[in-house]
C-alpha cells in the first residue's frame, strides 16, 4: 500500500519591473535546491547589478506539510520579495511573460539555462519567461510515474486556469499561453510520453545522459515529472500567477488530482491513459483559448466547453480537497472561472486602454503586491 | 504476402519568391488569384498561407531519373514564370532575412481561417520544406514501415539543412525551420503506431471529436498520405540545389525497398520512443553534419557523417537493385563540403555577414541544372 506525503513545494519566478519604464530589468529567480532566491539583472549597464549584487533571499525550507503551511510560506517569500525589491525603488510582477521587454535587447542569459544556451543557440534567447512550479511529495518513485502518466490528461485543465502570458514583445499573440510555446521548442518540453516503470523512466534518462544529450536529469522538463533529486512529483505547465489565491487554487487543485489518481491505484483502478498526441490537442487548445474555448472529453469524445469540463474535474477531486484540508483555496477555482484567467484579465485591461501595455504592467504589479 | 511496393516517386517543394533588387520575400501568388481562386496556368501552382510562398508537385515518376526530369521542369517553369513578372525564385527552409510579421497574408477564406484559428504561431510558420512521397501500396506495410523509418528522419534531415538564419539573425541552428514548425500541433516524430488500426483509431478520434476534418493535418515528419497510397516523407529542408533533392528522394526510395526485405525475412529494424529520436532530431537541427548522434542500438555519440555512410551502406544492395547509385553521389560530396545551410553561412563569413549575398548565392544555386 502506497502512503505518498502528498507535501507541498512552490518554486515562483518575480518579474523586477522599472517604475518609469515599465521595462523588465532583471528578474528573481528561487529553487528547492539551495534553498534561497536569487536576483538576477537583465542588462548588466542597470545599476540593479550593483544594488543587488549579494541579494540573496534565504526562503527557507520549501516543504510544506498542507496547503495553510503553503500559504504561509508563499506570503512571507513574496512579502520578502517585495520588501527587498520596493527598497530599491523598483517593482515586482508575477506573469508568465512580460508584455512589452524585448528578449533582442538581452545581453545576459538565464543563469540555469546557460548550458542550454550553448546547446540551443537561439531557441534559448528566446526563453525569457516565467514559470510557476507545484512539487507534490510522491516518494515511490514506481507511483509517481504511474500519476504522471494518468495525470498527463488533466494537464491542460489546469493550464486553463492558469494562463498569463497573451503578449510578446509588446504584441497580443492571440493565445492565453505563449510562454508554453516558447519553452515547447526546446527539446525534452511539453507532455511526456507514455513510460511502463520508473525503470523506463530512468532508462531513458540515463541513455540521454550517457550519450551526452545533457548533462544530468535537470535538463528534462516535460510539463510533469518524476524531480529528479526530490521525492516529489513537478508539475511545470503552469504560468506565473499574479494573484497569489490564484496559486494556491492551482496548487490546490494539483495536490488533489494526485490524490485522487493515486486513490484510483490504490482501489485497483485507472484513469484512462490517451495517446500522447490527443493530450496535446487540448494542450494546444488551452494554449490557444484559455478558459474561452472547449476542452475534448475523449471518453465520450465530444468537444466541450472548458468551464464545464474543469467544474467536473473540480467535483472529481473535492472529496481529496477535503482530506487535505484545501477545500478554501481549490474553492478559489470556481472565481477564476468566472474572473477569468490572468491572461483574461490582462486582455480586458489592454483593450480598454486603447492597447497600451504600461497600464497591463500597472496591472500585474498591483495584482502582485496584494499580499496583505 | 506484402506485395512489393510500387516505390514511385512524388515530390513537392515550396518556393521562396524574391525580389531581386531588395533580396527581401515579395508576395507572387496574389497575381494568379482572381476573384477567391487561383487561376489556372499551364502548371498547377499552389497558394501557401504566405503570399511570397508557392508549393508545386511533381506527378507521380516510376523511378529517380524520371523525377529528376520532372523536378528540372518544374523548378524550370517557375523560374522563367518569375523572371517574367521580375522577380526571382529561391529554394531555402527560411528567408535569410525578411520578417514574418511584414508577410502579406494570401487573401483565400481557408487561410484566413488558419490565421484567426493559429494566430501568431500560423504567420511564424513562413518556412519552406520538401515533401517526398513513395509509392507503398499495402497499407499495412507502410504503417509498419514509418514506424521503423522514423529512426532515420533525423540522419536525413541533417542532409537536408538549408535553415541557418531567421529574421536577419544567425541562429546558431542548421535548421531552424524544423524548430518554428513544431509550435504546430501534431508536428514532429510520430509516436509508434503498432499497426494500421491503431493509426487510423488515432486519426479517428480526433475526427469524431471534430479537431481534424482529415488526416490531412496529421503533419508528422512521416506520414501515410490521406489520398494517395503513399508514405510522405515531411521532414526535410527544402534542398538548394536540384540534385541534393534528388539524393534525398532517392534515399528515401532505397530505404522503403530495404525495409520491405527486411519484412519479408521475419526482421523489423528497431522501434525506438519518440522522445529518443526527437533527441536525434534536435541534433539534426542544431548541428546538421558537423554534430554527432546517437546510435540507440550502441547507446553511444557517433559522428554523424558516419552514421549517414553507415546508412547509405545499410541501402547499398537496394541502391544497386533500383539502379540508383549515380543519383546519390551528391551525398558524398555533401558529407565532404557540407550542406547548403552550411554553404550559407560561408557566404555569410566570407562577406562579413552580408545577407544580400547569401540570397544572391540562394538564387544561383536555386537556378543550377534548370533549363532556363
Amino acid at each position: 500500500m502506497y502512503h505518498p506525503s502528498f507535501n507541498i513545494g512552490i518554486e515562483e519566478e518575480y518579474q523586477v519591473i522599472d517604475p518609469q519604464s515599465r521595462e523588465l530589468l532583471g528578474y528573481v529567480t528561487q529553487s528547492m535546491a539551495n534553498e534561497q532566491m536569487v536576483v538576477r539583472e537583465r542588462n548588466p549597464d542597470a545599476e540593479l547589478a550593483q544594488r543587488f549584487s549579494d541579494a540573496v533571499i534565504n526562503a527557507g525550507t520549501p516543504v510544506c506539510v498542507d496547503i495553510k503551511d503553503a500559504r504561509e510560506k508563499l506570503l512571507r517569500m513574496r512579502h520578502d520579495v517585495l520588501t527587498l525589491v520596493q527598497a530599491n525603488d523598483f517593482k515586482v510582477a508575477a506573469a508568465g511573460t512580460h508584455p512589452f521587454s524585448h528578449w533582442e535587447n538581452r545581453p545576459t542569459i538565464l543563469p540555469g539555462y546557460r548550458a542550454v544556451l550553448d546547446d540551443a543557440q537561439m531557441i534559448a534567447r528566446r526563453i525569457l519567461c516565467f514559470g510557476l512550479r507545484v512539487h507534490i511529495g510522491v516518494e515511490d518513485r514506481e507511483l509517481a510515474v504511474d500519476v504522471m502518466n494518468t495525470m498527463r490528461y488533466v494537464l491542460p485543465h489546469i493550464l486553463c486556469l492558469a494562463t498569463s502570458s497573451p503578449f510578446w514583445v509588446g504584441r497580443n499573440t492571440g493565445l492565453k499561453s505563449y510562454r508554453n510555446v516558447l519553452l515547447d521548442s526546446l527539446p525534452r518540453t511539453g507532455i511526456p510520453g507514455f513510460f511502463n516503470s520508473y525503470q523506463e523512466y530512468r532508462a531513458y534518462v540515463d541513455t540521454l545522459i550517457r550519450t551526452n544529450s545533457m548533462p544530468d536529469a535537470s535538463q528534462v522538463r516535460y510539463d510533469i515529472i518524476p524531480h529528479y533529486r526530490f521525492p516529489t512529483l513537478v508539475v511545470r505547465i503552469c504560468d506565473m500567477l499574479p494573484d497569489l489565491r490564484d496559486t494556491l487554487a492551482i496548487t490546490a487543485l494539483i495536490q488533489a488530482t494526485v490524490a485522487w489518481m493515486v486513490d484510483l491505484r490504490q482501489r485497483n483502478q485507472q484513469f484512462r491513459i490517451y495517446e500522447r498526441l490527443l493530450i496535446a490537442e487540448n494542450k494546444w487548445r488551452a494554449v490557444r483559448y484559455g478558459l474561452s474555448g472547449t476542452l475534448l472529453d475523449f471518453g465520450i469524445e465530444q468537444a466541450l466547453p472548458t468551464p464545464t469540463l474543469i467544474r467536473e474535474l473540480l467535483e472529481r477531486v473535492q472529496p481529496f480537497a477535503r482530506k487535505l484540508n484545501s477545500e478554501d483555496e481549490l474553492a478559489h477555482a470556481e472565481t477564476i472561472l468566472q474572473r477569468g484567467s490572468s491572461a483574461d484579465q490582462q486582455l480586458h485591461i489592454w483593450h480598454t486602454n486603447g492597447q497600451a501595455m504600461q497600464p497591463v504592467v500597472d496591472f500585474l504589479v498591483a495584482e502582485t503586491e496584494k499580499i496583505g | 504476402m506484402i506485395p512489393r511496393p510500387s516505390l514511385s516517386i512524388g515530390i513537392e517543394e515550396e518556393y521562396q519568391i524574391v525580389d531581386p533588387e531588395t533580396r527581401a520575400m515579395r508576395s507572387f501568388i496574389t497575381q494568379f488569384i482572381d476573384d477567391g481562386k487561383v487561376i489556372m496556368i499551364e502548371r498547377e501552382i499552389k497558394p501557401e498561407l504566405h503570399a511570397s510562398m508557392v508549393e508545386m508537385g511533381t506527378p507521380i515518376c516510376r523511378t529517380v531519373g524520371e523525377a529528376l526530369d520532372e523536378l528540372v521542369k518544374q523548378r524550370s517553369f517557375i523560374a522563367r514564370l518569375a523572371r517574367e513578372k521580375e522577380v526571382a525564385v529561391v529554394a531555402a527552409a527560411t528567408h535569410p532575412f525578411s520578417r514574418w510579421l511584414d508577410q502579406p497574408i494570401t487573401p483565400l477564406p481557408r487561410y484566413i481561417g488558419v490565421l484567426e484559428e493559429m494566430q501568431a504561431l500560423a504567420q511564424r510558420l513562413l518556412i519552406f520544406g520538401m515533401h517526398v512521397h513513395i509509392g507503398i501500396e499495402d497499407r499495412t506495410f507502410a504503417i509498419d514501415a514509418m514506424n521503423v523509418v522514423r529512426y532515420m528522419l533525423p540522419h536525413i534531415l541533417a542532409l537536408s539543412t538549408s535553415s541557418p538564419f531567421w529574421t536577419g539573425r544567425r541562429t546558431g541552428l542548421k535548421s531552424y525551420r524544423s524548430v518554428v514548425f513544431e509550435d504546430f500541433p501534431r508536428s514532429g516524430i510520430p509516436d509508434i503506431c503498432r499497426t494500421a488500426a491503431d493509426y487510423d483509431n488515432l486519426v479517428g478520434t480526433l475526427q469524431r471529436c471534430g479537431v481534424i476534418p482529415d488526416a490531412s493535418k496529421i503533419w508528422w515528419d512521416v506520414r501515410p498520405h490521406h489520398k494517395y497510397p503513399t508514405l510522405e516523407f515531411r521532414i526535410c529542408d527544402i534542398c538548394t540545389r536540384i540534385d541534393e533533392a534528388i539524393a534525398i528522394a532517392a534515399i528515401f526510395q532505397a530505404l522503403v525497398l530495404w525495409l520491405w526485405k527486411l519484412r519479408r525475412q521475419n526482421v523489423t529494424f528497431r522501434v525506438y520512443r519518440r522522445d529518443l529520436i526527437e533527441e536525434n532530431r534536435w541534433r539534426a537541427s542544431r548541428y546538421g553534419l558537423d554534430g554527432k548522434m546517437i546510435d540507440f542500438g550502441k547507446t553511444q555519440e557517433v559522428p554523424t557523417r558516419q552514421l549517414v555512410r553507415e546508412l547509405l551502406e545499410l541501402i547499398g544492395e537496394e541502391i544497386a537493385e533500383l539502379g540508383t547509385e549515380a543519383y546519390i553521389k551528391p551525398v558524398e560530396n555533401m558529407l565532404n563540403h557540407g550542406t547548403s545551410a552550411d554553404r550559407q553561412l560561408r557566404v555569410y563569413a566570407s562577406t562579413d555577414g552580408d545577407l544580400k549575398a547569401v540570397v544572391d548565392h540562394l538564387i544561383a544555386e536555386t537556378k543550377m541544372g534548370l533549363d532556363l
